[in-house]
């Protein structure tokens, strides 16, 4: 667990770290459109560009964008593999018995790869340089406008919010069953696969058992302390919209836009 | 001797910004048969040290014995296996880890994962339950519908079915009324005068001067003290420059003493404390 | 004096016919510590989840600061009511220690430019100040407990419930809280319920109810329930230590009276000129 970058928030302190959430999501969006269009070699140069910009603003170093590509390896080899003798457009560039590869199918390989690792990479941007909860709340604010067709925008943001503050505490209490069971001779890691599945048995159960216990006593807690869903409520995070988020954006969706209608003409 | 811990360390996440060492240069020997007592404060290593005795967590150096068993840092999972059986370890809040349908299939759990026929497991899930002072009658009931007292009893019996030598509790009265954590108290001292090395780790100073024999004293991952409970309690001064709690009685003596009373501190019962006051 | 609690010929029942709650009445008087005394499973905590609504009586009136509760006007009980639970982690619901006493503050629509001033002076009060922007993982039980007393202070209660509230403690932790709830109760005259079954808190308190299969066995000073042996013992309770000491020196012709705290005690012993 201990290895995994994607997702994880890096607290630095950095513009782009202090950029606003709302602001980051639509930017990313953006970017992501833009990735799907057919954008050519010089766009997605313009946008890889773009990306280096941002990394080195947030402080994050490249090598950990890099180390979130990792557990993506296997599938782009995947993808790479099939794509490449798959796709038969252009000209044959090399031939062993009846696979052959194309120049098409190179060039368009190429894309899928770029555009993966493009993806993953502003995806892990965002992440890192912004905590978990802070996304929720602008995710809260920028689907606040459909709570007019019933969209219950709060209640989901409370519902991720909760899950992120319990996810360490149930981690911890994972560890904790496993070396209980453990102790009473279970094998997590060997074993046939009647054993294993025994094995998860024995952890799942409890784990459950005690997730909804503490499901119950969480309600409890807000309800006594005044929750109520369908109530007014003020915030105490708000989120402060910068001329800095302006100006941000405002390159980030020229840049977008200028690559749209590049890749359309 | 039964278990001997020599220059045990541990570090978790070592070579990570997150590297954190539990236990420095540990040597600690708990006698066969004996009644150990673990104290210090929480985030002093005890639960890491404990955790060693069974081998959930291997030392980064050093070596640990228990019986004839070696645990060092290369030890591979599969050989520890015996060792799981021989010194069982019961969690805190041990009634976490039910999930059978019936008080008996969670008893025999254990054993049939070290490989003992489901016949001899029932019988000996019965002894167990006998063991922890619950009638044949609960063999069939959901563990679920149990009370939480109840529930604990029959996750500390899914251990002592294994027959272990060695019985290793992290704080086991946690969350219990006094009279439950009472009875499960003399539910070890009567595993123990049995012959089973019981170790506790408990925040009770009364538990320890009332039942363990031995005590070993924990500050930020090293051994500051061992010896009998006597000798620990002996020196009320010392313990509160640790901010460590003297059972009830203990500190009782000490602020008499600190009022101009001679009353020899490690006095453990009611009696003896009467004629000490009184000093006829 | 005013009372802040009525309750009347109270009756609840989780399974049918088994009464957990079985016709209990008492009343809580404004500004007092009333410590609620009973072994696990004597219906001690099904009380304080009446109290404020979270879970609905089969009969019988619970008044709270002289409002009767019922469907209508439960979020008013729940305004003038604290409770800090058993488990400290699964109440603790924000991120940080500063977003978890918010939380309250947000749910009663204080306005957001007051809140920081809020948070800051009560986790100044329950000494958790270096610790606004902790994770709960981070902090020890004793520190989560009083995290919550803080988010309970900010919403400025006239009553505090403790359910068990200090149960999964080590002593520390346990001390702590009970001095701090105890300062609460002096300082601010804070009416102050703590279901428990701690005795030494139990001695510092005002009055003592006992609790046994739902029903209210005895009601009163600490000196009249504490010292009253046939009862504790048949409550599976134990009599404070002091106690214990003072009776067993009376019956070793050392007459010290009936003491259930160890300071009066040694006071007592020291006039004596005992040979030192």
């Amino acid at each position: 667990m201990g290895n995994m970058t994607l997702g994880k928030y890096l607290p630095f302190d950095s513009f782009i770290h202090r950029l606003d959430p709302r602001m980051k999501i639509v930017s990313l969006l953006f970017l992501l459109i833009s990735v799907f269009f057919d954008a050519g070699f010089i766009g997605y140069g313009i946008i890889g560009l773009f990306v280096c910009l941002v990394v080195v603003l947030s402080k994050i170093k490249i090598t950990y964008i890099l180390k979130s590509l990792k557990p993506m390896i296997f599938m782009m080899s995947f993808l790479m593999i099939l794509n490449v003798f798959m796709i038969q457009k252009g000209t044959v560039l090399f031939s062993i018995g009846p696979l052959a590869i194309y120049s098409g199918g190179l060039i368009q390989t190429a894309y899928i790869l770029i555009r993966l690792v493009l993806i993953v990479a502003l995806t892990t941007v965002l992440t890192a340089t912004t905590k978990p909860l802070d996304l929720t709340l602008g995710l809260e604010h920028l689907f606040n406008p459909l709570r007019k067709i019933g969209f219950p925008a709060h209640e989901v943001s409370m519902m991720i919010s909760i899950a992120l503050r319990f996810i360490p505490t149930l981690l911890e209490e994972t560890e904790r069953i496993m070396k209980a069971q453990a102790s009473r001779g279970v094998d997590f890691k060997e074993g046939s696969l009647k054993d294993k599945v025994k094995a998860i048995v024995s952890l799942i159960v409890p784990l459950f058992i005690s997730a909804f216990q503490r499901a119950e006593d969480l309600a409890n807690a807000m309800e006594s302390r005044g929750y109520n869903p369908d109530g007014k409520r003020t915030k105490y995070k708000v989120l402060k919209w910068r001329m800095s988020d302006t100006l941000s954006l405002l390159t980030t969706v020229v840049m977008c836009v200028g690559i749209i209608v590049m890749s359309v003409i | 001797m039964s278990i001997k811990f020599e220059q045990v360390s541990h570090t978790y996440s070592k070579n990570t910004p997150f590297q954190y060492i539990a236990l420095k240069d540990v040597d600690l020997a708990i006698e066969k048969g004996s009644f150990t007592a673990i104290i210090g404060h929480t985030g002093s290593g005890k639960s890491t040290l404990i955790q060693h005795i069974n081998g959930l967590i291997l030392p980064t150096s050093g070596i640990v014995t228990v019986n004839d068993f070696v645990v060092d840092a290369n030890n591979l999972p599969k050989v520890l296996r015996p060792l799981r059986q021989m010194a069982g370890l019961v969690f805190q809040f041990p009634e976490y880890q039910l999930f059978e349908d019936s008080v008996e299939k969670d008893i025999i759990f254990g054993p049939k994962n070290f490989g003992v026929d489901e016949e001899t497991a029932k019988q000996k899930a019965k002894e167990a339950l006998a063991m922890v002072k619950m009638d044949e009658s609960y063999l069939e009931k959901s563990p679920f519908d149990l009370s939480g007292g109840q529930k604990r009893r029959i996750a500390i019996a899914g251990i002592l079915v294994m027959e272990p030598d060695i019985l290793v509790l992290d704080e086991p009265t946690a969350g219990l009324d006094p009279q439950g954590a009472k009875e499960m108290m003399e539910l070890f001292k009567a595993l123990n005068d049995q012959g089973k090395t019981v170790i506790i780790v408990t925040h009770d100073m009364n538990q320890v001067l009332n039942y363990c024999d031995h005590a070993v004293v924990m500050n930020k991952g090293e051994i500051i003290k061992t010896g009998t409970v006597e000798e620990i309690f002996k020196d009320p001064e010392y313990l509160e420059t640790l901010s460590i709690d003297l059972p009830i009685m203990t500190h009782f003596i000490h602020e008499l003493n600190k009022n101009g009373f001679h009353i020899d501190p490690s006095i453990k019962d009611l009696d003896t404390l009467i004629k000490a006051i009184g000093g006829k | 004096m005013t009372k802040s609690i009525e309750i009347k010929n109270l009756f609840f029942e989780y399974d049918e016919n088994l009464n957990t709650i079985d016709d209990v009445s008492f009343d809580v008087e404004n500004g007092s510590y009333t410590v609620i005394l009973g072994h696990n499973g004597s219906g001690k905590s099904t009380i304080a989840k009446l109290i404020i609504g979270l879970l609905e009586a089969k009969s019988g009136k619970i008044v709270v600061d002289g409002i009767e509760l019922n469907d209508e006007n439960v979020y008013k009980v729940r305004e003038r009511v604290g409770i800090v639970f058993q488990n400290p982690d699964n109440q603790f619901i924000g991120a940080t220690v500063r977003d978890d006493i918010a939380f309250g503050l947000e749910n009663r629509c204080v306005p957001q430019t007051e809140m920081d001033g809020i948070i800051n002076k009560y986790a100044k009060k329950v000494d958790m100040i270096d610790f606004l922007d902790h994770e709960p993982t981070k902090l020890s039980g004793g520190q989560k407990q009083r995290v919550a007393i803080a988010g309970i202070l900010a919403m400025s209660p006239d009553i505090i419930i403790l359910d068990e509230a200090t149960s999964m403690l080590d002593p520390k932790g346990r001390r702590e809280i009970n001095a701090l709830v105890k300062e609460l109760n002096e300082e601010t005259n804070m009416t102050v319920i703590s279901i428990s079954h701690d005795i030494e808190e139990a001695v510092n308190a005002d009055r003592v109810v006992v609790l046994n299969n739902g029903k209210v066995v005895k009601d009163g000073t600490p000196e009249d329930i504490l010292t009253d042996e046939a009862l504790m013992y048949s409550l599976e309770l134990d009599v404070p230590f002091a106690y214990k000491v003072s009776k067993k020196l009376a019956e070793n012709g050392i007459e010290v009276g009936k003491n259930l705290k160890e300071k009066e005690l040694i006071e007592k012993l020291c006039l004596l000129n005992l040979n030192k």
